[in-house]
């Protein structure tokens, strides 16, 4: 396209290489980001001066495009401008030749990237080919951390939640102790009590967890409005998919059941007599 | 579906009790409740057991009933042997052949009147529309017919009284079963709930009542006392 990314890395307070100014000179065009537009104040047709450093020296150049550029999850943090100029200006401006850091590399439909990668890393050129999904592995391995934290987080918080809905059961059960001694002189089956036993506590976990799905749905409404004002990205921080909630929903139930029959067990396995406090 | 229940006997006692023990063990050794107790428990009849607290009154009547089984000797229900149930059929058995009653009601607090009456014949798989209609004809029999969507905490004494004994009848017994059932009831209250007992052996039940009573015993056709765990 004969554009080249140019990132000046530098926050936009501490930011003396690029400035905004408003003038009818026909100067070269360069690109900037939405992002980096807001940033500035200024938009489409706005002249800015840019500089490799605070120093100088600076040049003007015309916005001619405002793009949005893809959002990538490990650069939400970081304040900077990126613009794009054209590669003369670019040489220009840094006062060095042509010159790459990087190349990207798009393979056709059918070409596996990793043959590709792995016969341009054969070649004595002198740089190292990677595949996209190696540059993500590489540029993901702090989510992977995090993703492991919240494996953990969810494991202690199951564990709480059975332990809690355990205690629920246990002093329903007590509650209940008089009235199934009551329904087994009546004459019904231990079974029909302990189905009841388990609906009741699957009801009660299926409830909890209905309510739980609410409120992580209000939270994570919450965190994506306000990291998406803090960060000034469309990302999405917090999402509750199809198979978190069907897989939330199941280990409640599940746990729900568990706690149901451990309840169960205790109350049914007393003589019914002794239920009735004789 | 609870177990199957064998055809009732022809006519005679419906509850045969020989010589029966009944052992419990406690922490300080095993208690004898009952020491060769032999009775029978016959239809249109009224039987009243009598005796002081913790003379083995009510673990007659749960042995009667089969909630317990005897510990040597044998209780038979309308020809079946309890000590060879499994505890699904002795619940089958109840469901269907025996009522109870208890001195503190024992109704489910969460459950109207009518659903308390209803529990049974649910169990017993009594078709919904015939079940809600013998209900109603129950409640209205003890005198209750207004009462039908009350809650148990709603009612007085007397009332709960009523709604126990109509759900003891819910899934028509041969034998009703009761445990001090004026026990919480005022003197008043306690007669009339008597009358009906009487009422209803006279209708053909077999009504044993376990009681402190001696008015209520007085309604009784048939009086037993008990002392020590034996009938004396």
């Amino acid at each position: 396209m004969g554009w080249l990314v140019a990132a000046l890395a530098a926050g936009l307070a501490a930011q003396p290489g690029l400035a905004a100014r408003r003038g009818p000179e026909p100067p070269p065009s360069l690109a900037l980001t939405d992002r980096a537009a807001r940033l500035l104040g200024v938009r489409q047709g706005d002249v800015v001066e840019v500089a490799r450093t605070a120093a100088g020296p600076w040049r003007a150049f015309r916005v001619a495009h405002v793009y949005q550029p893809p959002e990538y999850p490990t650069e939400i943090s970081r304040t900077r401008v990126d613009l794009r100029l054209h590669l003369t200006d670019l040489e220009a401006l840094d006062g060095a030749g042509d010159s790459v850091d990087s190349v990207v590399v798009r393979v056709r439909p059918g070409v596996r990237p990793e043959e590709v990668a792995a016969r341009l890393n054969t070649l004595p050129l002198g740089f190292r080919a990677y595949t996209s999904d190696e540059v993500a592995a590489q540029g993901s391995s702090t989510f992977e951390v995090i993703a492991r934290f919240h494996r953990a987080i969810s494991v202690v918080t199951l564990l709480a939640s059975s332990i809690f809905l355990l205690t629920i059961m246990t002093l329903r059960g007590e509650e209940l102790r008089r009235h199934v001694g009551v329904m087994r002189l009546v004459g019904i089956s231990r079974r029909s009590i302990a189905v009841s036993l388990l609906l009741i506590a699957a009801a009660v976990a299926a409830a909890g967890s209905l309510a739980g799905v609410g409120l992580g749905y209000a939270l994570s409404a919450a965190i994506n409005l306000y990291y998406r004002r803090l960060f000034d990205t469309p990302l999405v921080f917090s999402a509750i998919t199809w198979p978190v909630l069907a897989e939330a929903v199941g280990l409640s139930v599940l746990i729900g059941l568990a706690a149901g029959a451990a309840t169960a067990w205790r109350l049914l396995r007393r003589p019914a007599r002794e239920q009735l406090g004789r | 579906m609870t177990a199957e229940v064998a055809p009732v006997r022809a006519p005679g006692a419906v509850i045969e009790a020989r010589d029966v023990t009944k052992d419990y063990r406690m922490p300080g050794g095993a208690v004898r409740a009952l020491r060769g107790v032999s009775l029978d428990v016959e239809p249109n009849r009224c039987l009243a057991i009598l005796g002081p607290s913790g003379c083995g009154k009510s673990t007659l009547l749960h042995v009667l009933g089969g909630v317990d089984v005897p510990t040597a000797g044998a209780v038979t229900i309308l020809g079946r042997r309890t000590s060879a149930m499994s505890d699904a059929a002795l619940a089958a058995l109840r469901l269907r052949h025996i009522g109870f009653v208890f001195q503190r009601f024992f109704l489910l607090p969460m459950l109207t009147a009518e659903e308390n009456v209803l529990l049974p014949m649910i169990e017993a798989g009594v078709p919904a529309g015939e079940r809600r209609a013998r209900a109603r004809a129950l409640l209205a029999r003890v005198g209750l017919a207004a009462r039908l969507r009350h809650r148990p905490g709603e009612l007085s004494g007397g009332e709960m009284q009523r709604v126990a004994i109509a759900r003891a009848l819910a899934n028509r017994p041969r034998i009703l079963l009761a445990d001090e059932p004026t026990g919480e009831l005022d003197e008043a209250t306690g007669r009339e709930i008597g009358t009906l007992l009487r009422e209803l052996s006279a209708e053909g039940l077999a009504v044993v009542v376990v009681t402190h009573n001696p008015e209520l015993a007085a309604l009784a056709g048939r009086q037993v006392r008990m002392k020590d765990g034996v009938i004396t």
